[in-house]
């Protein structure tokens, strides 16, 4: 149980790092037009840079949620 | 804000009052009434907290370690928040595009830490009585004086400029709500209206700050937080309505120049590595904070901080990228400005690109609610007004924490009863107060008196806060640093932010590239944790028995 729970603590914390760096990180460059005239690319009309920053805000906020549900829950009560 | 959004803006006063001045033109006696009604509402409430409080310094700076679910998360984050918020922060993303959005990504960062690092100082701060950050590393050190003078001053470095930059902007923001008011003589003595509302803003803040403590801080917090919260909704939800709804917002941004939807590359300010270390650094700065570090002491139990942490990880991203940061996107597409020689020129009306928020709304809210829409206004002005008081009280009374605790109870009064500390508190809370309105006054009236130099240092102030990170990562969860290390590693920290601070921004070389590249507050603490980690192999290590205690407090608490 133990192991278990180390186990999604490890992967809840990698998750987050990568979102950071994927996020605001140098991962915002794959969505960077190639030239300076070339368009920004959008994801279903929106902006590809906002849709980049809703998508890794739902990712580290959802990480904050499990954690909250599993990892934490498991710490010690008062 | 208290919260990491400054990493540059305006070095000379507030954008507050001019945002405020434009919109009071059209909105006639609105904002005097609301702002009437706020004040009185903040008085009462620190009547209500006074009522309410004992006379022991754990009940004055802690709310007796009792506070809830709403009023924890609520005061939290409107620590975290000042003006910034509605004006500065949404005028980035007007000016430079969407790439400050991406800003926004702290704020999950933060929520984390709020439960990681905040439950575990909670914890031991219960089980040991701490009350400031200098309590619990001091102690966890050795007890050693040097460790716990080190954490004020590096608290002290942030909380001092946000009180008189606060304070100053009260008022900047009394002077542009009540342009046409003339100058009152009293007692020989010719006040302006900027010293009258800076006087009484200042005024107002410290009475319920005196009166009730943390209890009367945090009560505010959950008004001033709310209609922080609400403003930032109903300003997005404008902006997408004025474009024609979520279809037409986005095909008109979309249309925006190219380069406002892009990041920058190295050689901008928007770049991805500076707007990373940014997310990672700066946040975790703003929540060891000496303010918000005492919320975490003052939370019930546990389970509040992981549902708080829960809450500012996930409302409050979406407040701001679905919210607030809308109208600085639509804002471009609704009243484009011109690109002139010199720059950009912004549209008639809106003076500074601050000014967008209050620039749509004001245009646009009355059209859609007709007489609602102008109460509407006046609430989101008074709500920035909320933002930097809110901002001023938390750290007026971390202040007054840091003296009475780490200064007078460790250094002059060892003895000192539990009432007799509340009431030094209490006149650091009136004397910080009179001279936050000195250096305020003295500053306008003299402006080569050299406050660009406070300006700088409160824009740096979560650079100085970051030092505290190796040593409090080591308390809470290493534990094998020295007190020497400690020491040595915060004095490389400060002594890398201060070289930063007198070199500034302009001009090149080198330390302006890192300086772009890179937080500040990261650059400080990297260096600050490898000396602290090369001074601590060659030094005595901690009493273990010491050690193992300390940690079984931090893992159980009480």
């Amino acid at each position: 149980m133990r192991a278990r729970s180390s186990r999604l603590a490890f992967a809840l914390g990698l998750a987050f790092v990568v979102a950071l760096l994927m996020g605001p990180g140098p991962g915002v460059l794959l969505l960077q037009p190639s030239g300076p005239d070339e368009p920004p690319p959008t994801i279903l009309g929106v902006p590809g840079i906002y849709a980049w920053a809703l998508l890794w805000a739902a990712v580290m906020g959802g990480v904050v949620i499990v954690a909250a549900r599993t990892v934490w829950r498991s710490e010690p009560a008062d | 804000m208290s919260g990491p959004f400054p990493i540059d803006g305006p070095i000379e006063g507030p954008p507050v009052g001019y945002a405020v001045e434009y919109a009071v033109e059209a909105l006639g006696y609105a904002p005097h009434v609301v702002l009437g009604a706020y004040l009185a509402f903040l008085i009462a409430l620190g009547w209500v907290g006074w009522r309410r409080s004992r006379s022991t310094d754990e009940d004055f700076f802690l709310a007796g370690r009792e506070q809830g679910l709403i009023v924890t998360a609520a005061t939290i984050m409107a620590t975290y928040f000042s003006g910034w918020a509605m004006l500065t922060f949404p005028g980035w993303v007007y000016e430079h595009g969407v790439a400050p959005m991406l800003l926004a990504l702290n704020l999950p960062v933060a929520g984390a830490a709020v439960y990681v690092l905040g439950s575990r100082i909670r914890r031991v701060g219960r089980a040991r009585g701490f009350v400031t950050p200098g309590d619990l590393l001091g102690d966890y050190y050795g007890g050693s004086a040097l460790v716990h003078g080190l954490v004020c001053l590096t608290g002290l470095l942030y909380v001092l400029p946000y009180v008189i930059v606060q304070i100053k902007a009260g008022g900047h923001l009394a002077q542009a709500m009540f342009p046409e008011t003339p100058s009152l003589s009293l007692a020989g003595l010719e006040l302006s209206v900027y010293d009258a509302g800076s006087a009484a803003l200042a005024g107002v803040t410290m009475l319920y700050v005196l009166l009730g403590g943390m209890r009367s801080v945090a009560w505010t917090d959950v008004a001033q937080g709310l209609l922080l919260l609400a403003g930032m909704i109903v300003a997005g939800v404008t902006a997408i309505v004025v474009l024609g709804g979520p279809a037409g917002f986005f095909q008109a941004v979309s249309s925006l120049e190219p380069r406002l939807l892009r990041v920058a590359g190295p050689e901008g300010r928007w770049n991805p590595w500076a707007l990373m270390t940014f997310c990672a650094f700066a946040s975790l700065a703003s929540v060891i904070q000496p303010g918000q570090w005492m919320r975490m002491y003052a939370a019930r139990s546990g389970a509040t901080l992981r549902r708080t942490a829960v809450i500012f990880a996930s409302v409050l991203p979406a407040a701001y990228l679905l919210g607030v940061l809308l109208v600085g996107l639509g804002g471009r597409a609704i009243t484009p400005p011109a690109n002139g020689p010199e720059g950009l020129v912004l549209p008639e009306g809106l003076a500074q690109s601050d000014q967008i928020v209050v620039f749509v709304l004001r245009q646009h809210l009355p059209l859609l609610l007709g007489g609602v829409g102008v109460a509407v206004v006046a609430v989101i002005l008074v709500s920035i007004l909320a933002a930097s008081m809110s901002t001023a009280d938390s750290n007026l009374h971390a202040l007054s924490a840091l003296f009475t605790r780490d200064v007078y109870q460790r250094f002059l009064r060892r003895r000192a009863s539990e009432a007799e500390r509340t009431w030094v508190g209490r006149a650091v809370i009136v004397l910080a107060t009179a001279a936050a309105l000195a250096i305020s006054y003295a500053g306008e009236a003299n402006p080569g008196l050299g406050l660009g130099t406070i300006a700088q240092v409160f824009l740096l102030a979560m650079a100085f806060s970051c030092q505290l990170l190796p040593m409090t990562v080591d308390a809470l969860f290493l534990r094998r640093g020295t007190r020497w290390g400690a020491i040595a590693g915060v004095l490389a920290g400060l002594s890398v932010v201060v070289v930063f601070l007198l070199r500034g921004e302009q001009g090149s070389g080198w330390l302006v590239d890192l300086r772009r590249l890179f937080d500040v507050g990261m650059l400080g603490a990297i260096v600050n944790a490898s000396v602290f980690a090369l001074v601590s192999t060659f030094t005595p290590p901690l009493d273990p028995d010491h050690v193992r205690r300390f940690a079984a407090d931090v893992r159980a608490g009480s």
